[in-house]
């Protein structure tokens, strides 16, 4: 879809090294149990702000939990490495 | 890892089960013969909660359900205008003053019942969705067919055994659907075109299958949406790139080669 960006992340597997259910990290981040198990499938996108607020929950960075995956990244033929300091090319 | 006790499966607030309860008591009311008025309260229970929600004097639900019911909104917008369109070409064609009630009938329950399938499927992911509805709808149809089996021109043994097996494509297909979700589509979709045949839609005029549209779409309706959800599944992922991640524990991988993007859901939640 236009204007959509595939992400992977590592909401799950960030929350099992926190020691964390489903169901915990649910009631920290203010949402229900089915919104972390839509996020952990990747079948929903979360707001900015509910990924800032699982970041602090989780005590790790935005960038940790989400990522943009490989494909997007090689789309155009740029990488987002390449993107130098500063955010223009 | 810890365990958790009871964990639900669905978040029911205290506006939906009020709404729920204006429903079912509204169309209680208006089709036990206590007058159609009632059906305004079904209304209330319907609409009330969304147009609240929009005037931000309600606030209950998280930012995936909202997307969900937005979602749902949007799908039902699409069936019930498709619905009035058909409709209108339909009695313009034919030259009728008058909507038939069945007709008027159609208008209401289409986007009601798209709503409500489409926030399933969006709450619970397709292929958990679909077996769930599946498994409903089966159920209902078969203590139907089996209080249903008196007075049919079937008798004995021969009609305990048939008339069941009218949800046996239900059961079927939520057996199925996790694991092979495109041979499930095709046999839901195959089943709800042979019951179209089977309730005489095709070979009737428009006007005759009216009459038995409403009837046909409660029946038909989960399979077609359960098949065409399932198939929407595999061609939205099979567009979608391979994740490779090594932090990410999903893949869209293997949730296209097996549908099982949803096949740990209830055990996800007890690590």
């Amino acid at each position: 879809m236009k204007g959509t960006h595939e992400l992977t992340n590592s909401v799950r597997k960030l929350r099992r090294a926190a020691d964390m259910t489903q169901e915990d990290l649910a009631d920290r981040a203010g949402v229900s149990r089915q919104t972390i198990l839509a996020i952990e499938k990747g079948n929903y996108t979360p707001s900015v702000g509910l990924a800032l607020m699982l970041a602090a929950v989780l005590k790790v960075r935005v960038e940790d939990l989400f990522q943009l995956s490989p494909g997007q990244l090689n789309e155009g033929g740029q990488s987002l490495t390449q993107i130098p300091e500063g955010g223009t090319s | 890892m810890r365990q958790t006790g009871a964990v639900r499966t669905i978040r029911v607030t205290t506006p939906t089960w009020i709404a729920g309860g204006l429903m079912t008591v509204g169309i209680l009311l208006a089709v036990s013969g206590a007058g159609w008025w009632f059906l305004l309260l079904a209304a209330a229970g319907a609409l009330g909660p969304g147009l609240l929600r929009e005037f931000g004097i309600l606030n209950e639900l998280d930012e995936f359900e909202q997307e969900v019911h937005r979602r749902a909104g949007y799908h039902a917008y699409l069936a019930g205008t498709l619905v009035a369109f058909l409709l209108t070409a339909l009695s313009r064609s034919e030259g009728l003053t008058r909507l038939a009630d069945s007709a008027i009938t159609l208008l209401l329950i289409v986007p009601l019942f798209t709503w409500f399938l489409s926030s399933l499927f969006g709450y619970w992911g397709t292929v958990k969705a679909a077996r769930r509805i599946l498994l409903c709808f089966g159920s209902l149809w078969l203590t139907f067919a089996i209080l249903s089996n008196t007075g049919s021109e079937w008798t004995g043994w021969t009609a305990f055994l048939l008339h069941p097996l009218l949800s046996a494509p239900f059961f079927v297909a939520a057996a199925t659907a996790r694991r092979w979700p495109v041979a499930t589509s095709v046999l839901l979709m195959g089943c709800a075109a042979g019951f179209c045949y089977l309730f005489g839609i095709f070979s009737d005029s428009p006007i005759q299958w009216l009459d038995r549209m409403v009837v046909v779409i409660l029946f038909i309706g989960p399979l077609f949406a359960c098949g065409s959800a399932l198939l929407r599944l595999h061609y939205h992922l099979s567009g979608k790139p391979h994740r490779h991640h090594s932090g990410n524990s999903n893949s869209v991988h293997q949730e296209s080669r097996s549908g099982a993007d949803e096949a740990d859901d209830e055990d996800s939640d007890s690590d």
